[in-house]
């Protein structure tokens, strides 16, 4: 029997009748190569699964609900632009923040914290509240203690540089440098810093950076860009930004 | 109001969950997906007489919600509305939010996928289905599925190992 890569796919999906499966149980005996590939194959479900687990905890919105609950009377919607049409009315652009933060939590639930397990909550530098991602921790104090014009403290969190946006709220831009490495925006409402963006970084990336928009992620530097009302704060603004509690 | 109506709209309200999720690894936009299965339990309370209660409720409605979603990005192609290629998909609607999530790997990767391995993807890998069940859903042959996940499966792989997320 050949043992194809479809094959160790479908056994990892346990899709196997019991005599293919024996058949490639002794390959894998013989071939560690290939026990690994059944390996990838298992983590790489896993990580999916991980990653869209969240969607099932989320509250369902209240109009699917009632989609269910609705005589045939009305008519369906064709379209989604049918749909965005009809909703509009009821909920004005308010945001899809709330989902994209609950979505981009489960990911990163799946796979930036996912090696902590069960304590993850408590080291965690980053928590997912009311569907968005909160700074907590070593990251939170480091983003209202450390000024990015001011010497380096080996907190493992560095903050680049601090702008305005345009509602007037305080942003600051993050690296956080641990086993994993990533930069991040947080911006500064009720008291929180909230973090509308995140990413991996690649390691290393921050040698020589304070200031330099350059060497954000791309991801992190639309991000600054798209909310940045002016120029970056200097050194003066960021000093009176954090006495007046950013 | 019927029984059986009834019966279906109990079902359908245990699963809005999963119908959203599996409508997430299709569009890769929480408003699209919440839209398309709005619009997917609409068309399943129009004919839920097709129902055969043989078959799982959720495999229906999978089929109900994916034929929406071709409907849809029929109809956006006859529209000629911005619909974007794949790889910039994240960068229709709100930057800053689909910002957050266009570097985390697995989106991203998912993110490349056509539109065929995505569904083969969100029917066996998120929502769990069997091979047969999710051939009979897409209405293909199980070779077809096997190889269509096959290739997504390696596309995906060879995105996060790139992206330095391998797995483990």
């Amino acid at each position: 029997m050949i043992i194809t890569d479809e094959l160790l796919m479908a056994y990892a999906d346990e899709e196997l009748s019991a005599e293919e499966r024996a058949q490639v149980d002794a390959a894998l005996a013989r071939n560690p190569q290939l026990a690994e590939r059944v390996a990838q194959h298992r983590a790489l479900r896993q990580n999916m699964q991980q990653a869209f687990a969240g969607v099932l905890t989320e509250p369902v919105p209240e109009r699917l609900l009632a989609a269910v609950h609705k005589g045939r009377s009305a008519p369906a919607p064709v379209d989604l632009a049918a749909a965005r049409e009809a909703k509009r009315g009821a909920r004005s652009k308010a945001w899809t923040w709330r989902e994209w933060g609950a979505i981009a939590a489960s990911l990163l639930v799946g796979l930036l914290f996912g090696n902590l397990g069960p304590q993850s909550d408590k080291g965690a530098l980053v928590v997912s509240r009311d569907g968005g991602l909160i700074a907590q921790g070593a990251l939170a104090r480091s983003l209202s203690e450390q000024l990015a014009s001011g010497p380096l403290i080996s907190t493992g969190v560095h903050v680049q540089l601090s702008f305005r946006d345009k509602s007037g709220a305080i942003c600051r831009s993050f690296l956080v440098r641990q086993a994993q490495s990533y930069a991040g925006l947080a911006c500064h409402e009720g008291g929180k810093w909230r973090i509308p963006a995140l990413t991996e970084a690649e390691p290393g990336s921050d040698t020589s950076m304070q200031m330099a928009g350059s060497s954000l992620p791309p991801v992190i530097l639309a991000a600054v860009n798209s909310r940045i009302a002016g120029e970056p704060l200097d050194a003066d603004g960021e000093r009176a930004a954090q006495a007046r509690g950013w | 109001m019927s029984q059986a109506l009834d019966l279906v709209r109990n079902r359908i309200v245990e699963l809005l969950p999963r119908f959203r999720r599996f409508a997430r690894t299709l569009t890769r936009n929480p408003h699209d997906a919440d839209d398309l299965v709005q619009i997917a339990v609409e068309r399943a309370l129009l004919r839920y007489e097709q129902w055969r209660p043989e078959t799982r409720l959720e495999s229906w409605m999978f089929g109900i919600i994916r034929n929406a979603w071709i409907d849809e990005i029929r109809s956006r192609q006859r529209r000629s509305e911005l619909f974007a290629p794949e790889e910039s998909g994240e960068h229709v609607g709100d930057q800053s939010a689909q910002g957050q999530l266009e570097h985390l790997a697995l989106h991203a990767a998912l993110a490349r996928l056509n539109p065929e391995q995505r569904e083969v993807v969100g029917l066996v890998l998120v929502e769990g289905l069997s091979y047969k069940e999710a051939a009979e859903i897409l209405e293909i042959p199980i070779g077809t599925l096997t190889s269509r996940l096959a290739r997504a499966r390696d596309s995906l792989q060879a995105e996060l190992s790139e992206s330095g997320d391998k797995p483990t």
